[in-house]
């Protein structure tokens, strides 16, 4: 590990660090090298806060750079440094890009990367169509990119995955740590289909306010951002919102306008966000299709009552499909028991059901 | 075997006690031999009391043995053959044949009820003998068959029989009155719910232990006791049974087919749930035996009393062991749990927003989910409906109670044919062994369940937990072999009920 490296890594290790820093000492002549062995007169200067000055004269003179790139390296984690190779380009369009990333299992990934975000209190309709679309990504040689959390997060890592493409989960925590604890599983698939990112030391801790800033990272890294299902507060609009400020493509999928898990997303449809209504639009090259209505089929000449009910009023429970369709609710339930069994109806929360559209 | 006879209760079953009596010369006092328990050193008082109120005056040293003397002797049904053994040697009165009796004395000689009537006619019929009881116990005797039993009002009615003066007329065997069990709510009352109800009456029809889940206010509490309106008579044998264990607790019995129904709070402890204590009593599981056993708010009960239920669950059976000794009771009970979806209860609520955290609806559902939902055949939604949606439903009427009760009587009477040979009442009890081997599915049955099972992805436990609702269901369709049909029903209630369930 060069000095400049060894001083990139010290810097980073206060999280008010960004790439920005770099450029304006570059300016004065300085590389970070020579900041970092230069005394407090300099530093005070060059306008380092004091939390920063006491953190790196700490890990400079007890040589914990060298043992953090040890610890890497026996985790199979590649340090990614600003401007080195491997760094990813979309990173610089951030105001404040990191300075080092830190890079858990196969690195550099394909070049193409969309993101498939949302909130971890997903439906199970929303966790489906996460696992839908990022198949399909993964599908067309894209990589996926989320946040590793619970819900929409971890059903798009796993789409991709079973779709066998490449996945990237970026990490508000070291990503030689497990957030949340029950995911330890699917990061080590992840690990061996993908990576696991992070901007942040090793053994870096979860706090509420890291990730916030982990989303910037996937908004960056990201061509086009996916949101699917997410409330008006919640992380996955902090992301569409960075990634249209720095000229990112974000998709929503459109949700019932009286769920609270849809408010956001269906919010940002106003804010300029395409509406992600076939997902085939994502790998089509020509661009949405447009005025596909009215020419649904039914291939399978699989139609009852209850089946055409379901797709014209939508989710039902059995009660209301009883009283529409005029027949008793054992036959109900034997109805869509039948089409469940050949993929034409789903359960949808608490005792309702409603239809596949394919 | 001596001619005067006495019980006392091993958990259930009644074990004879012969009762000895020697009086010698000497200064008066009573003896009593043979491990009393506290209850039983006292009668001493009762009856001398209770002998001289009926002019039996005892003279010198009485020793009294209760045989075989190992055998711990519990509680006060023991004053009545004590008394009786006095009387005899003193004299008074004479007893021929053997003869079982049973019952405390009040100090005036009348009789008092005693717990363990049932379990001692039981006994008295297989020794073939006569019971004398006292006459608060005659209306539960008097339920069991083939019992010569007299209903004894005091013990001078008692000597007078014996001697031959005033003759006890036996009891007489009383008809079971077929009182329908209390529909409230009827089931025509309860708006909607329409698939919720159908799996009341497959679980009533079946024995199948049943989950409701759904947002507070969405009627599962409700559901749950009209249950018992729909629940099919006792048989015999069941009645029987179900009394024994009441009978062994001094509980009233009631003179009807009707089955036990136990509310179970979550603030139960496990041997009020399990049956225990010093004095090895049965729990509520016992008292529901082939009956239903509800516990409301099931997220609340602590784990291990849960846990507890597995065992009783899987056998039908629980054994109590302490150190006093082990007792078996039976558990075959119809389980009904009621939960919320999500810790606040509104996950997938049309109305209210869900407020839980994901790692709190984790949590929750891996608390629930555990070995006991694996034993619960039906899990049913019970979504709570929109404003709009009553109005929709606004003056329809389902079926009511009674209706569906004949329904599930027919289907039940099916079932104890079927299962006759193997000693099975109903298509829940049923082992793995018999589900592959009884139940006769048509044709187009086993390749239809492969493509289920692929799609749905179910467990081999899960594919012959489906077998045993679709035979229910069938025998209420009157269908004799299982079908498609049948199947796609039972795979309706297979789960996908909580928050975050991904079967």
């Amino acid at each position: 590990m060069t000095e400049h490296e060894e001083a990139l890594l010290i810097l980073n290790a206060w999280e008010g660090f960004h790439a920005r820093f770099l450029e304006s000492w570059a300016g004065m002549g300085l590389g970070p090298e020579e900041v970092l062995s230069a005394g407090n007169t300099l530093w005070e200067e060059i306008g380092l806060p004091e939390k920063c000055r006491v953190l790196a004269t700490r890990l400079r003179d007890s040589g914990w750079a060298g043992r953090e790139s040890e610890k890497a390296a026996l985790l199979g984690t590649r340090l990614v440094f600003w401007e080195a190779p491997g760094y990813p380009g979309g990173m610089t369009d951030l105001p404040k890009p990191p300075a080092v990333l830190y890079a858990r299992g196969k690195w550099p990934l394909p070049e193409r990367m969309d993101a498939v975000v949302g909130t971890r209190r997903c439906s199970p309709y929303g966790s489906r169509i996460a696992r839908e679309v990022a198949s399909l990504l993964a599908g067309s040689m894209v990589c996926v990119v989320s946040g590793g959390a619970l819900g929409i997060d971890a059903a798009a890592h796993a789409g991709a995955l079973e779709a066998g493409g490449a996945t990237l989960a970026v990490l508000g925590t070291g990503v030689d740590l497990v957030y949340p604890a029950e995911h330890g599983k699917l990061f080590s698939r992840i690990a061996e289909g993908g990576a696991l990112l992070s901007e942040f030391p090793l053994s870096t801790p979860s706090r509420a306010w890291r990730f916030p800033r982990r989303n910037r990272l996937i908004a960056a890294l990201a061509g086009r951002l996916v949101v699917i299902e997410a409330p008006v507060k919640s992380g996955a609009i902090v992301t569409a919102r960075l990634a249209m400020e720095i000229g990112r493509e974000v998709w929503t999928v459109p949700g019932r306008i009286d769920e609270w898990g849809c408010k956001g997303s269906n919010a940002l449809l106003w804010d300029g966000a395409q509406p992600l209504v076939e997902p085939g639009d994502l790998v089509r090259l020509d661009g949405p299709s447009q005025g596909s209505l009215f020419k649904e089929s039914d291939a399978n000449g699989n139609s009852s009552p209850v089946l055409e009910a379901l797709r014209v009023f939508g989710d039902q429970t059995v009660d209301i499909l009883a009283s529409q369709v005029k027949m008793g609710a054992a036959d109900i339930l034997v109805e869509l028991s039948r089409m469940e069994a050949f993929g034409l109806v789903r359960r949808s929360l608490s005792g309702r059901w409603s239809a596949v559209l394919r | 075997m001596g001619t005067v006879i006495g019980v006392t209760l091993k958990g259930i079953e009644a074990v004879p006690i012969d009762i000895e009596v020697e009086i010698t010369g000497g200064l008066f006092v009573i003896a009593v031999v043979g491990l009393p328990d506290a209850a039983v050193k006292e009668a001493r008082e009762r009856v001398r009391a209770a002998l001289r109120a009926n002019g039996v005056l005892l003279r010198g040293r009485i020793a009294l043995n209760l045989a075989p003397a190992d055998l711990p002797k519990v509680g006060s049904l023991l004053d009545l053959p004590m008394a009786v053994g006095m009387a005899v040697e003193s004299g008074a009165a004479a007893v021929d044949a053997p003869s079982l009796f049973l019952g405390e004395l009040a100090m005036d000689g009348r009789l008092r009820a005693t717990k363990g009537a049932v379990p001692a006619a039981l006994l008295a019929r297989k020794m073939n003998v006569p019971l004398f009881l006292p006459p608060e116990n005659a209306r539960e005797v008097s339920l069991v068959k083939g019992v010569r039993a007299f209903a004894v009002p005091d013990l001078g009615a008692l000597l007078a029989h014996l001697r031959g003066e005033t003759p006890l007329s036996p009891l007489e065997e009383a008809g079971v009155e077929t009182v329908d069990p209390p529909a409230e709510p009827d089931l025509s009352d309860i708006k909607g719910q329409s698939g919720a109800k159908r799996a009341l009456e497959i679980a009533a029809a079946g024995h199948h232990n049943l989950l409701l889940v759904g947002s507070p206010g969405s009627g599962k509490t409700m559901l749950a006791r009209a249950l018992r309106g729909i629940l099919p008579p006792l048989t015999d044998e069941e009645r029987l049974e179900t009394l024994l264990v009441r009978s062994t607790l001094g509980m009233r019995t009631r003179n009807d087919r009707t089955r036990p129904y136990r509310v179970v709070h979550h603030t139960a402890s496990t041997i009020a749930l399990c049956g225990g204590g010093a004095s090895l009593r049965p729990g509520e599981i016992s008292l529901a035996h082939r009956g239903v056993l509800f516990l409301d708010e099931f997220a609340e009960f602590h784990r291990d009393l849960l846990e507890a239920l597995r065992q009783p669950l899987e056998d039908g059976s629980i054994t109590v062991s302490r150190a006093s000794g082990s007792v078996t009771y039976p558990a075959r009970v119809l389980l009904v749990c009621a939960c919320n979806p999500c810790p606040c209860g509104y996950w997938g609520d049309p109305l209210e927003p869900c407020r839980c955290p994901a790692h709190v609806l984790e949590r929750y559902r891996n608390r629930i989910s555990g070995p006991i939902l694996d034993r619960i055949d039906l899990h049913v939604s019970v979504p709570r409906l929109t404003p709009e949606e009553l109005v929709c439903l606004e003056g329809q009427h389902g079926p009511s109670s009674g209706e569906i009760r004949d329904r599930v009587s027919m289907a039940r009477q099916i079932q104890q044919e079927r299962w006759k040979k193997e000693g099975f009442l109903s298509n829940a009890e049923i082992p793995e062994r018999l589900v592959r081997t009884g139940i006769r599915l048509a044709g187009d049955v086993r390749p239809f369940l492969a493509q289920a099972a692929r799609s749905m992805r179910l467990s081999g436990r899960g594919i012959s937990r489906v077998l045993k609702v679709a035979r229910t269901v069938a025998d209420l369709r009157g269908n004799p072999d299982v079908r498609v049909e049948d199947v796609c029903e039972a795979l309706a209630y297979r789960g996908g009920a909580l928050a975050n369930d991904r079967t």
